[in-house]
């Protein structure tokens, strides 16, 4: 079994969940930018939930099935649709040989995760996906229960994960002081808790640059490169504050005000340029509180599926 | 050496900071207290990173931050027990500088003629003090005095692989394209990361490093 990249759309590329390791050499951690939806879409297909997934930008990517298959698509930031019939996120869907799958624009969210039973085979990851790429599936897809067949041939669970979606797609992003948070003063402080932030057009997978500006730093204070990784706002020399994500560089030298809680990082990955944010102080506690209760999440999903199978 | 400061940068991320400031005394504590923590990982133990003047340990929830904090500051007054003194081949870096693009302008900015800065760059030993912004860029230092040349005020979009660059008190290598604000003066041929070499890194946090001049010739040649 293998899938035929027939269009890659904005971007796509074939994720992990963290290389690790290397850092040390300066090779970020990388991996899916939004880990719960990519967790979530392997656990749907009976897969080991850190198998290989593939990341969709939001819209434009077509992949061509050169054989039957069963798949998830989970996120959000397009409508995804099966030889043009609507097919629903967050199921899983029987899909027959040369089915084509297109991701069509949708008006919120950023990512898409595709899932194949069975798992994806690569060599290298992170690899950004071009027209023509041939991908193999590793082994025969598991059997799971529940699937209603449509007229077009195409399987849907007739079980969905419940998750609220909403949230998700929530801007209101959950932070605690960065080590550098003192650095600044009370007015830099509380324009970063006030301001309604809009992502720049130059926001990527290894950061978010954000265009409203915090007040500069009183005294002229210089850090000295150190490490840095995914979830640290740092503040540039001209006040705008970058949030770093999945491909973010190992070391920096700008102040950070501010780390994301890390069960809010998948907000912000299906954050779009253009949209807008604002940091919200938490405590270390309860952000320990909301990673817990992600995973939680997870392990439901996991035996709710099991029984399925 | 006491930590100055103890933060967190994610919850299984803690880095161990000991001055403000750069210094080849300070950046070899930060090498010794690395080496030691590899060779005793503890259980939960990811990966450490070594900075300028910090040392940052990635973990797993097999262990809690309180205990981190314990088991790094016991390696660490271990350390000044321990022999310190690193033993640190110099690394020899074949560089071509007339194929430096701002060569001249660095030459006219420090008033400085061509064959006295490459003189220069070239007769001091470097010391690697960490690796960062790409895979395998070393940051090295320190340059001489008169060496010391500001960054660009804009960026370049695209410096080529290979380029050996000084920004301050600091000298590098880019490994492959890339944007970057340092004046480059010369060129190397020598691959500063190849994933499917061993090692993949060319240089390390430590290491000491010369430049030796090559004509264009001989840079082609090793290609």
């Amino acid at each position: 079994m293998s899938i035929t990249i027939i269009k890659p759309g904005m971007s796509s590329s074939l994720q992990h969940f963290g290389h690790w390791g290397e850092q040390e050499f300066g090779v970020s951690i990388g991996g899916a930018m939004d880990d719960f939806s990519a967790r979530v879409a392997n656990i749907i297909c009976g897969n080991e939930e850190t198998a290989p997934v593939i990341e969709m930008t939001l819209h434009g990517t077509e992949i061509l099935f050169n054989k039957a298959a069963c798949i998830a698509i989970t996120g959000s930031g397009s409508i995804a649709t099966i030889n043009d019939l609507e097919i629903p996120h967050y199921k899983l869907l029987q899909i027959p040989a040369h089915a084509i799958l297109k991701m069509k624009p949708s008006a919120k969210g950023c990512r898409s995760y595709l899932a194949i039973a069975g798992a994806f085979s690569v060599q290298e990851f992170a690899i950004p996906l071009k027209t023509g790429d041939l991908i193999d599936v590793e082994k025969s897809p598991i059997s799971i229960h529940g699937i209603n067949h449509t007229e077009n041939n195409i399987g849907i669970s007739n079980w969905k994960i419940h998750l609220n979606e909403d949230e998700l797609l929530e801007k209101s992003i959950d932070c605690i002081e960065g080590p550098e948070f003192d650095w600044f003063d009370t007015d830099a402080q509380a324009a970063f808790f006030s301001t309604e932030f809009t992502l720049s057009t130059q926001s990527n997978r290894m950061g978010y640059r954000l265009n409203e500006k915090v007040p500069l730093l009183q005294e002229k204070k210089e850090l000295i490169s150190t490490a840095v990784t995914k979830g640290i706002v740092q503040i540039t020399h001209n006040g705008n504050p970058i949030i770093l994500m999945a491909d973010a560089q190992t070391t920096g030298g700008y102040p950070r005000i501010a780390r994301i809680a890390p069960a809010d990082i998948v907000k912000l990955a299906q954050c779009r340029p253009g949209d807008t944010i604002r940091f919200n102080k938490i405590t270390e506690e309860a952000s320990n509180m909301k990673s817990d209760q992600q995973l939680n999440t997870l392990k439901k999903i996991r035996s709710t599926i099991q029984m399925m199978q | 050496m006491e930590c100055t400061r103890i933060y967190s940068i994610h919850d299984h991320a803690i880095t161990f900071e000991f001055a403000e400031i750069i210094s080849e005394s300070v950046n070899m504590h930060v090498i010794a207290l690395k080496a030691y923590t590899d060779v005793h990982p503890f259980e939960g133990f990811i990966e450490s990173v070594p900075a300028y003047s910090s040392l940052t340990i990635y973990f797993n929830k097999e262990v809690n931050n309180d205990e981190v904090i314990n088991i790094i500051k016991t390696y660490n007054s271990q350390l000044s027990t321990v022999n310190k003194k690193q033993h640190t081949d110099t690394k020899i870096i074949p560089v071509c500088y007339e194929l430096g693009e701002d060569l001249a302008l660095v030459a006219a900015t420090l008033k400085l003629d061509q064959e006295k800065l490459i003189s220069m760059h070239c007769s001091h030993t470097y010391r690697v003090y960490m690796i960062g912004f790409t895979p395998g860029f070393p940051y090295m230092g320190s340059v001489p005095e008169s060496l010391e040349m500001p960054r660009k005020k804009i960026p370049s979009l695209n410096i080529e692989a290979g380029s050996v660059a000084i920004a301050g008190k600091q000298t590098g290598i880019y490994p492959k394209n890339s944007p970057g604000g340092w004046h480059v003066i010369g060129k190397t041929p020598l691959k500063m990361y190849e994933k499917k070499r061993s090692p993949a890194c060319f240089l390390k946090a430590g290491d000491l490093v010369k430049f030796k001049p090559i004509s264009k010739e001989a840079f082609y040649q090793y290609q």
